[in-house]
């Protein structure tokens, strides 16, 4: 329980706000690059901000605020220039740094343009995604993280647009024990339910839960029932990096999997499962596996009611159902929530970093640092025990169009 | 709607939950209520606790309301 304050110090992220100062000062993944590859491009919303995304002629990427700031048609709707992006209505000319260049039916002489600046981020490309920054300048370093870092990987990458707050999805992230429930035995009573009798690896009861902050975010690590204190789950366990993202143990299947919450507005949220498998030394790589595949996640079904027997379904609905902004006013913590409470303490602090003019958590501007960052993770996990196949199908990678042919790749030949 | 609300705009008085008391940092005596600190009431067992962080000073620990007081013993004779 919280106070009405200190929820919205928490969860507003628009322009101007505590959270949207700390949250513009990582860089935020706006697209994949397959999305510009046959249309110039694409409308977004971050942060509370209309934004269009771009390619020009020369295939540079650029980000500007969607309206022409002429009349106010969207740019969405532009003509790729040679740099930068040329409104569709009177044909003002935009760069990638937002200031306008041609005015075309103005005076030749006229210096008119030179006045005329609109919000513009850039771009740049890391593991087949495109990321922004709309912070203050200097400009951070792209994080290098190993799932997006790696080279000659197989990128599989899900999406759903959320009508919830990014920050009750992250606190899901900090509470390790819904998992026994939600993943094990909700998972168990659905499927019985559909006339399968089946007993989850989820289902494990947890013995505790411990949290420690890092360098990149918090680590969290959890000890089952039968489990010595020597297994992967509680002496390495998997990190949420500071602010938006969970990067899920690989099971030693040579798989990264990250979770990003990314804030569309206060009241939505851009997620995003972003998987990359490594291939076993010398395999063949099918063509249908050589480009990332882009997916959307369905969470509905017609009637508009959650789908809940895939892992990631059961969180949509948890998470959507505690309201477009959770009601932090009337919750009712116990000790199992201490990684949430560490969560909301760990946003308050840096958001006073911000506020003191230092740099928050995470952010990097030495390159040495930067050349790839590799998370802590499980190489053996208690969860992924039953196999990558029955892992596979139970996550929303059961949606991705080419899942068969991953599945029948590792099953084949392996991934490292 | 969507947008966030500035900080300026905000409304100037602090709402306090309902059972939750007012309580001020025990290290600079700045009220925990404020925006940027953080005052969570969770439950251990029988106790209430608050979880505060403190944006004046930056302290953080726990306050308790305890239910009972429970002391064990030492052991005679050893
Ligand atoms: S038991 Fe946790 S939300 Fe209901
Ligand atoms: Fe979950
Ligand atoms: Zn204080």
């Amino acid at each position: 329980m919280i106070s009405y304050e200190q929820n919205q110090t928490l969860t507003q992220v628009g322009p101007g706000t505590p959270m949207g100062n700390l949250l513009r000062r990582y860089w935020i993944p706006v697209g994949a690059e397959v999305e510009l590859e046959d249309k110039w491009t694409k409308r977004i919303r971050i942060l509370g901000e209309d934004l269009v995304l771009y390619r020009d002629l020369k295939g540079k990427f650029g980000l500007i605020e969607e309206k022409c700031p002429h009349r106010g048609a969207s740019f969405a709707y532009g003509i790729p220039e040679q740099d930068g992006i040329r409104c569709p209505y009177h044909g003002w000319c935009i760069n990638h740094e937002g200031q306008c260049t041609e005015q075309p039916n103005e005076p030749e002489d006229s210096t008119f343009k030179n006045k005329i600046r609109v919000k513009a981020y850039p771009v740049e490309r890391l593991g087949g995604m495109l990321f922004t920054y709309m912070g203050p300048q200097p400009v951070p370093l792209l994080p290098r993280y190993d799932a997006f870092a790696t080279e000659g990987t197989i990128r599989i990458v899900g999406q759903a647009v959320l009508p919830v707050n990014f920050m009750q999805v992250m606190e899901n992230s900090l509470d390790p024990v819904h998992t026994e429930w939600l993943h094990g035995h909700y998972h168990e009573f659905k499927s019985r339910e559909m006339g399968r009798d089946v007993k989850v690896a989820f289902s494990r009861h947890h013995v505790k839960t411990a949290f420690d902050v890092f360098e990149y975010g918090i680590i969290k690590r959890r000890l089952l029932e039968g489990q010595s204190e020597n297994v992967d789950d509680w002496r390495v366990g998997h990190p949420v990096v500071f602010p938006f993202t969970l990067a899920v143990g690989s099971g030693g299947l040579g798989t990264y999997a990250l979770q990003m919450r990314i804030p569309i507005d206060d009241t939505h949220t851009w997620h995003i499962w972003y998987n990359a498998y490594v291939p076993g030394e010398g395999v063949e790589v099918p063509p249908a596996l050589q480009k990332l595949c882009l997916y959307d996640v369905p969470w509905q079904d017609e009637s508009g009611e959650f789908i809940t027997d895939y892992i990631d379904g059961q969180d949509i609905m948890a998470w959507i159902t505690q309201g477009a902004v959770a009601d932090r006013t009337d919750e009712h913590l116990g000790t199992t929530d201490k990684g949430i409470i560490l969560l909301r303490k760990l946003f308050m602090e840096q958001i006073a970093k911000v506020e003191n003019g230092e740099d928050p958590l995470g952010v990097i501007r030495n390159p040495e640092l930067n050349e790839m960052i590799v998370l802590p993770l499980e190489r053996k996990k208690h969860h992924f025990s039953e196999g990558f196949e029955s892992v596979t199908m139970r996550f929303q990678t059961r949606f991705c169009p080419v899942v068969q042919e991953l599945i029948d790749l590792f099953s084949k030949v392996g991934i490292k | 709607m969507l947008k966030g609300r500035p900080m300026q705009q905000r409304r100037p008085e602090i709402s306090v939950p309902k059972h939750t008391r007012k309580l001020f940092c025990p290290n600079c005596s700045q009220p925990l209520l404020n925006e940027r600190s953080l005052l969570v009431k969770y439950w251990r067992a029988q106790d209430t606790v608050y979880y505060c962080y403190c944006s004046h000073c930056a302290w953080c620990g726990e306050i308790v309301d305890n239910a009972r007081v429970v002391i064990s013993e030492l052991d005679e004779g050893s």
